[in-house]
């Protein structure tokens, strides 16, 4: 049996997992191992979503959806050349400019290897080339390998990648790692999963770690899952960019690290069920947990789907603030983390 | 007659707030049908049962929702920045009086030394007279919504001007068809839906559960009679238009028949509709679910988004009538 991970061990593991979209199958299988025993069942859907289910023993129970992305952005081998280098193509909102020089994972499934992106030596660069970044068509990644005959025990075309980056505490108080943005909602999940009493429960309680949501806004994983369970109402789970760097001011922070976690009344996509939102707000006030507002109108993500399947679904989201979110150093503050458990548990 | 629209344009309703609305016209069309009940998204749904049971669902909808504003930001000063709910035109909306929810009143202006070419979302905020940040904040807080103060004035002849009268004169037609139509002979749903300015979003889920045979959106469109627009057939006091397409939608060829038919036998004048751009929650009712037959009545409108937007209420009453008489019809 799979050792049992709590806290940012666990979240430290799901940040690791390689799974860009379409490779979500890696980081559910572990996230399976950690929750299963405690689900009345858990299976993989047509569209690759995790779904874990508690049943209350009440008959025509309602049913709530929990939700969290899975995946991270990423990139696909497009090609690869003679001399066994690969050139690829960006999955969703990878900025390829952060891609140059990077080590990065690339693979299919488990089987996966190490990479190395190019970068033009900066005195080699034009001032033309200087001023702006390479675009993703002059990228390629080196393997280690000359030939294409080697770079093919490797890998193929189609095999996918992200950036190849550990886990670990950093500085004071904070939490660094990749696709953080995503695998908070994910560990939460896990966490909640483990914290509830059956005995305590009236509805039908549905968790779904939701595939191709970093791909943009289609967000088909979280899309067909609330389709197909039709729940009552939904709360999602994730970080929310803080650009709380940078001299930005005002409305253009966003969010802030170490403010606590954020329940959105809008935002560029949803405006969220009013009441149920007001009433977490509230009730995560009376807790003494440490909530602040999303100073922005902008953005969306899987909510917006949620809301909008079938006959309607009460959506509330549950976001804590991501700093550097989509690169290989997303950076949290672990009080923030610690509150979005706290909040989570006032869900139920 | 301007009474029941006048309570319809008075109540709160800024995308994702229609609850004040909502309680509005639910008092001023219970009377008239079986059951009124509200969906998870916030849509008004209001049933009254057709002549026998396999009658066919005609559905019509009416989204009650306004473009508004919501505060994002509170500065030391007390000055409150606001991000833009739907497509607010800000040359219309500088310099106006606004309200939040609660009843707080600001104004809207931009920052000093921009021009009108220069307005962007950015440059605006509202000043509600606060002393300072701590004084603002005993009024108005983050997420709080906030709209353009309503109004309603009687014009030349028939016609009024006002806001929001997009769209609470499809919630008035829709209410009125209830009141007055003589017999139900299909099983009716009266829709008022959410979050049509922000993206057509509450029609897609109740479409969704009442799943139509036909449907009717019923909302403002454009008028071509104003100085120095675009060629466009459709004028104010000439009759309700039947909506052909849209941008976003093109209306099914059986029910632009439909209207056409009823209006001829009951000499209701009309107008069709042919809009370039832009789309109203017929798209929706198009697409829920299994689809259905779809089509709308526009109220021809001039200077739609702004606070002075200006009807012919004969349009309105022509509105009525047609709807009331596809409730009178027994559809197959």
């Amino acid at each position: 049996m799979m050792k049992e991970l709590y806290g940012f061990e666990l979240l430290g593991a799901l940040s690791d997992a390689f799974s860009p979209s379409g490779n979500e199958r890696v980081v559910l299988e572990l996230i399976k191992g950690q929750v299963e025993q405690y689900c009345d069942e858990v299976y993989f859907d047509v569209v690759g979503n995790l779904i874990c289910k508690i049943s209350t023993p009440k008959k025509y129970a309602k049913k709530t959806l929990f939700c969290a992305v899975a995946d991270e952005c990423g990139f696909m081998v497009k090609d690869i050349d003679d001399g066994g280098r690969l050139s690829i193509a960006a999955l969703g909102g990878l900025d390829t400019a952060l891609l140059s020089a990077r080590k990065v994972t690339v693979g299919y499934g488990e089987k996966t290897t190490v990479g190395v992106v190019s970068s033009k030596p900066i005195h080699s660069l034009s001032s033309d080339e200087r001023s702006k970044p390479t675009p993703i068509k002059q990228i390629y990644i080196e393997l280690g390998t000359d030939s294409k005959e080697e770079t093919e025990k490797l890998v193929k075309t189609g095999d996918l990648g992200t950036f190849r980056s550990k886990a670990e505490n950093f500085g004071d108080g904070m939490f660094k790692g990749k696709a953080l943005e995503y695998r908070v909602g994910c560990a939460v999940l896990c966490e909640l999963i483990r914290k509830v009493n059956k005995e305590n429960i009236d509805r039908d309680l549905y968790f779904a770690f939701t595939t191709l949501g970093a791909t943009g806004m289609r967000n088909t994983g979280a899309s067909v899952a609330a389709n197909v369970i039709k729940p009552d109402n939904s709360y999602v789970f994730g970080g929310l960019g803080a650009c709380d760097v940078y001299g930005a001011k005002g409305s253009d922070v966003v969010c802030k690290l170490g403010d606590g976690v954020i329940v959105s009344i809008s935002d560029g996509r949803t405006i969220y069920a009013p009441k149920q939102t007001s009433e977490l707000t509230e009730k995560l006030a009376s807790l003494g947990i440490q909530t602040q507002p999303n100073r922005s109108n902008a953005g969306g993500g899987i909510e917006a789907e949620i809301q909008k399947c079938c006959g309607g679904v009460r959506v509330t989201s549950v976001k804590i603030p991501v700093r550097y979110p989509r690169t290989a150093s997303c950076l949290i503050n672990k009080k923030d983390y610690e509150s979005m458990l706290a909040s989570a548990e006032a869900c139920l | 007659m301007l009474d029941t629209l006048k309570k319809f344009i008075y109540a709160f309703g800024v995308s994702g707030c229609e609850g004040e609305i909502s309680s509005v016209i639910r008092k001023e069309i219970a009377p008239y049908v079986d059951e009124v009940y509200t969906d998870a998204m916030g849509n008004l749904i209001a049933h009254k049962k057709g002549a026998d049971k396999n009658a066919k669902k005609l559905m019509f909808a009416a989204h009650m929702d306004e473009i508004g504003f919501m505060a994002s930001y509170i500065d030391e000063h007390g000055y409150i920045r606001v991000t833009k709910i739907g497509g607010i035109n800000f040359v219309a909306a500088s310099f106006m009086t606004v309200e939040f929810a609660n009843g707080t009143k600001g104004v809207l202006v931009p920052e000093a030394r921009v021009g009108a070419k220069d307005y962007r979302p950015e440059v605006f905020y509202v000043d509600i007279g606060a002393k300072d940040k701590a004084e603002a904040e005993k009024h108005v807080k983050i997420g709080d919504w906030c709209r353009v103060c309503p109004a309603l004035n009687e014009l030349c002849g028939s016609r009024v001007s006002g806001r929001p009268i997009d769209n609470r004169i499809g919630c008035y037609i829709l209410a009125e068809a209830a009141r007055t139509m003589k017999k139900c002979e299909n099983d009716t749903y009266f829709v008022f839906t959410v979050q049509e300015e922000v993206g057509v979003r509450g029609a897609k889920t109740s479409a969704f559960s009442v799943r139509p045979d036909y449907a009717v959106a019923a909302d403002i469109g454009g008028a071509g009679d104003i100085i120095n627009c675009a060629p466009f057939d459709v004028v104010l006091g000439k009759g309700i238009a039947v909506k052909l397409k849209d941008g976003m939608v093109i209306c099914h060829a059986k029910m632009i028949a439909l209207m056409d038919r009823l209006a001829k036998e009951r000499k209701i004048p009309v107008q069709h509709e042919i809009l370039e751009s832009g789309g109203t929650d017929t798209c929706m009712l198009q697409q829920a679910a299994g689809g259905c037959i779809a089509g709308a009545i526009s109220i021809p409108t001039r200077f739609g988004h702004s606070g002075v937007e200006l009807i012919d209420m004969d349009d309105v009453e022509g509105g009525v009538k047609l709807l009331a008489a596809m409730c009178e019809t027994k559809l197959d």
